[in-house]
């Protein structure tokens, strides 16, 4: 009998719903310093999914169906042992969901041309890493995390109308072709503007390396003349635009990640 | 001993271990979601179902024209509905998306043009459409010569006729889900995509589900699409 006592106090205890929250996060606002760096972070991974792309172009190319290096795990594994090897660092931890959500982004992207790279009839699938980077910021910046990722170029040197930059990133791009600019750094703004909103904003350079010279250089890098008399050579580029004629180390364009303020402020994964 | 097993069956009953039973309204949405004889099927459908299911709770299906269907989201009969696209106003959504919807030229293999950014490549082209479609201002703009096939079934007799070389490219609004490994088309045709006209595709919750089923719901599905995204769960088939 002394024990029925207890039951409405614990059927009270038993009903009360807990109030809801998202586990997931800590409610704090990230500083300046956090936020640069984890937009640098942020842009390295990209550059690095970027090379893994340069360097499996002839996995991607050849006209046999088993590539799964390419998907999955596999692919990561390359993408991180990149990173390592290209930024003399260790592969950035998984605590931010940006950073989660742009590795899951790069899965995706791999994922969603799986029919293309393994199509045993196409020799040229057109999975280049200034493709990769266009289609991986389009994806990523569409999740409606209020972060949006563009591979961008001056508008003299743009190929896809897609990836046009605004005033800012236009603005930007003229600082990194000022003499005085140290080459490599990039420029980070913690008062900028997205649509009209306080964002913050970043942007890195990106410099032609070998890998976008045979595009972008001049009629001898053009793949499409390997092997041909120089009388036979073209300056239209495997992809059928004019060749820009850019040189190795020139400004090619940069990686523009921008956050905006609100929403963006009031969370951080844990 | 009646003390003991009232108090044992009052703490089972307070555990939260029973199935619960989500309403989950289906939008037809071909190849993803067809209705026979009223009936929603299709990988969406498979999809959603092994999400809950697999999480130890039940479906219960419904599929009706979009403008009731969203009036029963809003009213709390239906708990989630899916497929709903990005421009559908006034519905809350799960953050991420199902799947994304990228238009594109699909080609005879030894045509194919990869970069559909270099659009003077169109110039002259003759590239096949269905009638009414919202075609890319790109492609528009392009110089191409535009052919729109007009009747029922257009999308299929345009890449039947894209196989005849009736046309140069045929435009597609979303040809991820024509051109892949398990259909049969994908050995003589390739498409390419206009990846900055991309959209997305949702799941669309109740403003009347209540926050803890809701997380619990979108919890699970983004645990799915961890996994398994939608998109390679789609060319499983």
């Amino acid at each position: 009998m002394k024990t029925l006592k207890f039951i409405p106090l614990f059927l009270i205890i038993m009903t009360v719903d807990v109030s809801w929250s998202d586990s997931r996060y800590n409610y704090i606002s990230e500083s300046d310093t956090e936020t640069k760096q984890l937009l640098n972070e942020m842009s390295k991974m990209f550059k690095a999914a970027q090379v893994v792309i340069f360097k499996n172009l002839p996995v991607i190319n050849a006209t046999t169906s088993n590539k799964e290096n390419l998907f999955g795990d596999n692919y990561m594994k390359q993408v991180e042992a990149t990173y390592q090897a290209k930024f003399k660092e260790s592969f950035p931890k998984m605590d931010h969901l940006f950073k989660k959500q742009l590795v899951a982004s790069m899965v995706e992207v791999m994922d969603e041309n799986r029919t293309l790279i393994s199509d045993t009839d196409i020799k040229f699938k057109g999975l280049i890493p200034a493709t990769y980077a266009s289609q991986l910021s389009h994806k990523f910046s569409n999740l409606g995390l209020g972060i949006k990722i563009k591979f961008t170029a001056a508008p003299d040197l743009l190929r896809n109308q897609f990836n046009a930059p605004d005033t800012w990133e236009v603005n930007t791009i003229s600082k990194f072709q000022e003499k005085d600019w140290v080459k490599n750094t990039a420029y980070f703004d913690a008062s900028a503007k997205l649509y009209g909103k306080p964002a913050f904003r970043y942007m890195t350079p990106l410099y032609h390396s070998n890998m976008c010279l045979g595009c972008h250089g001049a009629a001898a890098d053009n793949v499409l003349n390997k092997n041909k008399p120089e009388a036979e050579w073209t300056t239209i580029d495997i992809a059928g635009f004019p060749m820009e004629g850019q040189l190795l180390g020139e400004l090619g364009g940069g990686i523009s990640i921008s956050i905006l303020k609100k929403g963006y402020l009031t969370f951080k994964e844990k | 001993m009646l003390n003991t097993t009232l108090i044992i069956t009052l703490f089972l009953l307070s555990l939260n271990v029973s199935a619960y039973e989500y309403r989950v309204g289906i939008m037809e949405y071909p190849p993803h979601a067809v209705l026979k004889k009223g009936v929603p099927e299709g990988r969406v459908v498979d999809y959603i179902q092994a999400m809950i299911t697999s999480q130890g709770h039940q479906v219960h299906l419904f599929s009706s024209p979009i403008k009731r269907a969203l009036t029963q989201l809003e009213a709390g009969n239906l708990d989630i509905l899916l497929p709903i696209e990005a421009s559908t106003k006034g519905v809350s959504t799960f953050t991420k998306p199902l799947f994304k919807l990228v238009p594109g030229l699909c080609f005879k293999k030894q045509n194919f043009l990869p970069f559909l950014s270099a659009t003077h490549r169109f110039k002259g082209m003759r590239i096949g459409h269905t009638d009414g479609i919202d075609i890319a201002k790109t492609l528009n703009d392009s110089g191409a010569k535009l052919i729109p096939l007009k009747g029922k079934f257009a999308l299929e007799r345009g890449m039947k006729m894209l196989g005849a070389a009736r046309y140069d490219a045929f435009y597609h609004p979303n040809p991820i889900f024509l051109y892949h490994k398990n259909n049969p088309i994908s050995k003589t045709i390739a498409c390419s995509y206009f990846h900055g006209l991309s959209s997305n595709t949702y799941v669309a919750v109740s403003p009347r589900l209540s926050n803890k089923n809701r997380d619990f719901l979108e919890g699970a599905f983004n645990e799915m699409m961890e996994k398994e995204s939608y998109l390679n769960f789609f060319n499983e088939l």
